[in-house]
């Protein structure tokens, strides 16, 4: 089965250098992947750039935050179906795919609790960010709500409806949302490892809990995502600090306005790779 | 059609009847359509809210025993926590004892023939009774679900048998609720909108501007905010010349504050409730109430009418 991830990070490639590649010469014929697994990961963008805020701000805001990400080389957006009521879905929908699809990389997530939500969840996200395909799609492995502290178990078999979706086309990559306790998650890819092609973590995660040891071992993508509330701080503290850890292969950044956007982008132009 | 020779008009209700799980509250006509809904109904987001699985299936329950046949909820309660309950809960065992309504956010067509989809999954089941377009906030709000088709969107899952009744809801600006009533005419069989004593007395008010206009269209009048999300009951603002008390008790009694809704031009009062014993004590008004003239209905409103225009305890006309 790691085979066939394999082929399928040859048959997608992407970021800036695949993107070139596909121009070239298509990117069927890209090389270089290891041997030792770690290939979904290379071809994950560096530093993503989460959509909460688009939803979450007034609508001129919003245009101008997705406007200034992609002026400063920012092609990875995150994004999640319950951000904002699916506002954030819709206003991606709206401002950036129709302009931009074909140079992004499209990643959204579902809250499903069951296979048979989840299989029609993407359709929505689909919908709603009006486009037949995302690049990568997550499900939350535990289902938490940011007004109370109610937490829900999403059924056994949900990460199928997943499986079926990038059998059909609708996403190229599949992956599951932990948060601090990666118990759940870990069952997950005690039975799903072989179809995981990512996960994403609190950045805050320990390089060695026991999940993050696994995806590296594998070579399952490991994406940090900020905290929203402690980003502040860090972005002060200088571009080191806002980029991922050795042990990320990438890192969503919550941006809240134009002028963050600018601001992290010049100070990440000095960096090897830039936002890539 | 039968049954509405026996709405007594005093009421504008059909008297309680039963059905194979006990008693049923009062019915009254949903709208030009002809059929019954009882007089009170579930409001979803409270069920979502309810802080454990076993709170929620207990409130649902004692909903039934009550007599209670409409359900409410939306998608967005509790990022569709709420829909999942009524599929653990209610469908399961009621589907076909309950009339059952959610609600979109849905911009364009596509997206609305989606989020049904994912309704019905959550809810485990094939049909839904009524879809409302969720919170219509203004004209351009209404203008631009419009221009996107999202009715069109609608009327695809009507025709495919997995919605019966279109509407919308709407809880910020009266204009807006007219403007969705005139744009979209007879598409709209159902609306949901704020009813409450202090309405009356506000400078925008629904009961006054919408309710008429919704009952000449015969669209299916659905009250919401009966209490003003519950503040009637818990915030005492500070009013010049007023004791610093709650509405409700502190001004009007909780039955006096419900009958008043019912009194209104409304087919159903859809009510939040967070516990067995809330829903008990509507069910008795709903259950008990035999009709409010004039005179009661305006000592009522002049009892509360100190509060008007207070965003601090209509909290949702701020929810934009």
């Amino acid at each position: 089965m790691k085979l066939s991830r394999r082929e399928f990070t040859r048959s997608l490639g992407f970021g800036i250098s695949s993107m070139t590649c596909l121009a070239l010469s298509g990117c069927g014929k890209r090389t270089g992947i290891s041997e030792n697994g770690n290939s979904a990961s290379a071809a994950f963008p560096k530093i993503g750039f989460d959509g909460f805020f688009v939803g979450q701000r007034g609508v001129d805001d919003a245009q101008a935050l997705i406007e200034t990400a992609i002026e400063n080389g920012f092609h990875f957006f995150d994004n999640a179906t319950t951000y904002i009521e699916g506002r954030s879905e819709r206003r991606y929908g709206f401002y950036l795919t129709p302009k931009y699809r074909d140079q992004i990389f499209l990643q959204s997530r579902t809250k499903s609790r069951t296979k048979s939500v989840a299989q029609v969840d993407i359709d929505l996200t689909l919908a709603r960010h009006q486009t037949d395909y995302l690049d990568s799609y997550l499900m939350n492995s535990v289902v938490p709500y940011h007004r109370d502290h109610q937490v829900e178990m999403p059924d056994e078999d949900v990460f199928e409806a997943l499986i079926e979706a990038k059998k059909g086309g609708k996403t190229k990559r599949i992956g599951i949302r932990t948060r601090e306790d990666t118990t759940a998650l870990q069952a997950l890819l005690k039975t799903y490892e072989s179809e995981v092609d990512c996960v994403m973590v609190p950045n805050s995660l320990s390089p060695s809990d026991k999940a993050i040891v696994h995806c590296k071992k594998h070579g399952i993508t490991v994406i940090g995502a900020v905290d929203r509330e402690a980003q502040p701080n860090w972005l002060k503290s200088g571009p080191d600090a806002a980029l991922p850890q050795a042990h990320l292969d990438s890192w969503v950044l919550s941006l809240r306005t134009p002028q963050e956007v600018a601001s992290f982008a010049s100070k990440a132009k000095g960096l090897k790779g830039g936002i890539s | 059609m039968s049954a509405l020779k026996k709405i007594d008009p005093s009421t504008k209700q059909v008297p309680g009847s039963s059905d194979r799980l006990g008693a049923v509250l009062p019915k009254r006509s949903f709208g030009r359509s002809g059929e019954l809904v009882t007089n009170l109904g579930v409001g979803g987001w409270h069920i979502g809210n309810a802080d454990g699985e076993s709170t929620a299936q207990e409130i649902i329950e004692s909903a039934l025993e009550e007599g209670i046949r409409f359900f409410d909820t939306a998608p967005s309660y509790q990022d569709g926590r709420s829909e999942y309950r009524y599929g653990k809960f209610l469908v399961p065992n009621y589907r076909d004892d309950v009339f059952l309504l959610t609600k979109t956010k849905a911009r364009t067509g596509a997206e609305a023939i989606a989020e049904i989809e994912t309704s019905l999954a959550r809810m485990k089941t094939d049909r839904i009774d009524a879809v409302l377009m969720h919170a219509i906030s203004s004209n351009d709000d209404a203008d631009e679900r419009r221009a996107l088709e999202v009715v069109e969107g609608f009327q695809k899952a009507k025709e495919q048998g997995k919605v019966r009744y279109l509407g919308f809801s709407g809880h910020l600006d009266t204009k807006a609720n007219l403007h969705a009533l005139e744009i979209w005419g007879e598409a709209i069989d159902v609306s949901l909108c704020p009813v409450n004593a202090i309405d009356p007395s506000d400078s925008d008010s629904f009961i006054t501007n919408v309710l008429p206009k919704m009952v000449e269209m015969g669209v299916a009048p659905l009250a919401m905010k009966s209490a003003a999300y519950g503040n009637f009951f818990t915030q005492a603002v500070e009013i010049e010349g007023l004791d610093t008390v709650p509405v409700i008790p502190g001004r009007v009694s909780m039955k006096d504050a419900f009958e008043f809704v019912l009194a209104q031009s409304i087919c159903c009062w859809v009510s939040g409730m967070d516990s067995p014993e809330f829903v008990a004590k509507n069910a008795k008004i709903a259950r008990e109430f035999k009709g409010m003239d004039k005179a009661r209905c305006d000592a009522i409103v002049a009892q509360v009418a100190a509060y008007r225009d207070n965003k601090e305890i209509e909290i949702y006309r701020r929810w934009g």
